[in-house]
């Protein structure tokens, strides 16, 4: 274990934690701790918007990505940037009222029943929680990687933390540990895509050296056709393009951690500068990223034996870096994965709080300590999850973004702008997407022409929430005055 | 080197496309984005 190292990632920690108990100064209230009292800036809300987008999964999932199958990688990127433009139509209306949490937008708006909302509000949670679980499993990965300590003693750690500053403050604590957080992995992405270029001598000598590879990229794989690695399309077909926009496009405009943010913002026009601020940055991040993969596979043509290609970029900076930046980067990783538990972490215990507030009658101060008893009880769950996994969660990881993109994209993205959108429409196009996406799922994953199920699904939805508005009946006024009054 | 060059400014267009967004947005809404 490097001293550099330890020290490093213990500086992290302390400064993390310092930057929450700041935070948490600004919580007077359960709103205060549940969505920022409506009231973050600028700046935090930028951070903790593309801090929160990026996790450590990203960073090993990506790189590998491009390291396996080249530059064509950036399709994903592509997608969930253009997942984001319309994410900003969404907050142009979203907004307007002020939501504590983003499943309340289905009784607000379509007038549909309290048990609708709890049916929405539980299938978010499952789903939050069993990509709270991936990430969490990524904390452990990474202590035990940068440290060659236990990999249990790192997802311990990295929770008590987080478990720590989310209770001091909330919403508040996320987002401003998600400004030092977010300039933290920035910059070491940055250096990484600097590197990279400078290793290589620019990006012509780049593409023509990647060009040339033809190694398989682990051991026993097939060879990699040559000139695949710099293929702007690489394997992909038109159809599967499509497909893969609607996978990932949907999910990115109206995740739930994404929506939440809208709803934490100042005003909307705070809303929208976040998408307009973190999306240059992203770009930066995402080539820099894309860069470092394709030197490294330059570099180490194929894996080692026994190493996934996700591990391609802790490689490189373990090889070619002092130990200085190796601790560095390794806090970036855990502040990656970090910066997106904290939020997921957070709009679980949101939504919880808004189903359970039905049947409680307690004081402001009541509410506020429930609130962060329900966090603890979200870590403690989440941990143990991940420490004893069961089959059927990680069976059960594959539906997590198809169902929240399923819940919520055509009811937010059509429902916000086209008033005949009602209930019913709601309604079928919810199950409808649900069914069809999870036997896709079942039957045939993605053996048919490489067609997405998730995106499948958000077509049967879009498709049904459009048809079953128009034959029926046109939602009451009442449901329609908080989003299309001309205020 | 070109569709290799291609999807890169791609990326980028998407990527700033949120800024004319936003001023179209501005323009045409005013004072709503921005009250409280």
């Amino acid at each position: 274990m490097s001293i550099e190292i330890l020290s490093i990632m213990i500086s992290y920690i302390v400064i993390v934690l310092l930057i929450g108990f700041y935070a948490a100064r600004y919580v007077k209230s359960s709103k205060d701790y549940l969505i920022a009292g409506h009231r973050l800036g600028l700046i935090p809300l930028t951070f903790t918007y593309f801090a929160t987008y990026f996790s450590a999964v990203s960073v090993f999932g990506f790189t590998g990505l491009v390291y396996r199958s080249g530059w064509s990688g950036l399709w994903l990127p592509v997608f969930w940037a253009t997942g984001s433009i319309m994410g900003m139509f969404i907050a142009l209306k979203l907004r307007r009222v002020k939501l504590i949490s983003p499943h309340e937008y289905f009784k607000v708006r379509f007038g549909l029943p309290y048990g609708f909302q709890v049916f929405v509000g539980l299938l978010t949670v499952v789903a939050l929680m069993v990509s709270l679980i991936v990430q969490i499993k990524s904390t452990g990965i990474v202590w035990s990687m940068a440290l060659g300590r236990a990999y249990e003693e790192g997802v311990f750690l990295s929770m008590i933390i987080i478990l720590i500053y989310v209770i001091a403050g909330g919403l508040y604590s996320v987002a401003y540990t998600d400004i030092f957080q977010g300039i933290m992995f920035t910059v070491m992405l940055i250096i990484g895509g600097v590197w990279a270029l400078l290793t290589t001598g620019g990006i012509g000598n780049l593409y023509t050296m990647v060009s040339r590879i033809s190694t398989p990229p682990t051991p026993g794989a097939s060879p990699t056709p040559s000139g695949l690695l710099t293929s702007a399309i690489g394997t992909y077909t038109f159809i599967s393009l499509l497909f893969l926009w609607l996978n990932w496009a949907p999910g990115v405009a109206a995740h739930v951690r994404y929506t939440q943010r809208i709803l934490a913002a100042r005003n909307i026009d705070l809303s929208l500068k976040m998408y307009v601020i973190a999306w240059p940055i992203l770009f930066i991040i995402y080539t820099c990223m894309a860069f470092t993969a394709l030197a490294g596979r330059i570099f180490i043509p194929t894996m080692p034996e026994g190493m996934s290609v996700d591990y391609i970029m802790p490689l490189i900076f373990g090889k070619y870096f002092p130990s200085i930046v190796v601790g560095l980067f390794y806090a970036c990783l855990l502040a990656a994965a970090m910066s997106t538990i904290d939020s997921e972490v957070q709009i679980c215990n949101s939504i919880v709080f808004i189903d359970m507030l039905r049947y409680l009658k307690l004081s402001e101060r009541g509410m506020l300590a429930v609130a962060r008893i329900l966090a603890v009880v979200i870590v403690i769950i989440c941990t143990l999850i991940t420490l004893y996994p069961l089959p059927i969660i990680i069976e059960f990881s594959a539906y997590c973004w198809g169902i929240l993109g399923v819940l919520y994209f055509a009811p937010m993205m059509i429902g916000l702008y086209w008033r005949r959108v009602n209930k019913w429409g709601v309604i079928s196009g919810v199950f409808g997407g649900l069914i069809v996406f999870a036997v896709w799922q079942m039957l045939w994953g993605t053996r048919i022409y490489g067609i997405q199920p998730f995106g499948v699904g958000v077509l049967v939805s879009i498709l049904l929430t459009i048809i079953i508005s128009a034959v029926t009946k046109p939602p009451p006024e009442e449901c329609l005055k908080m989003y299309f009054s001309s205020r | 080197m070109g569709d290799f060059i291609a999807l890169m400014i791609f990326f980028l267009i998407c990527c700033i496309v949120p800024i004319p967004i936003y001023y179209i947005i501005r323009k045409r809404f005013g004072e709503l984005i921005r009250g409280e």
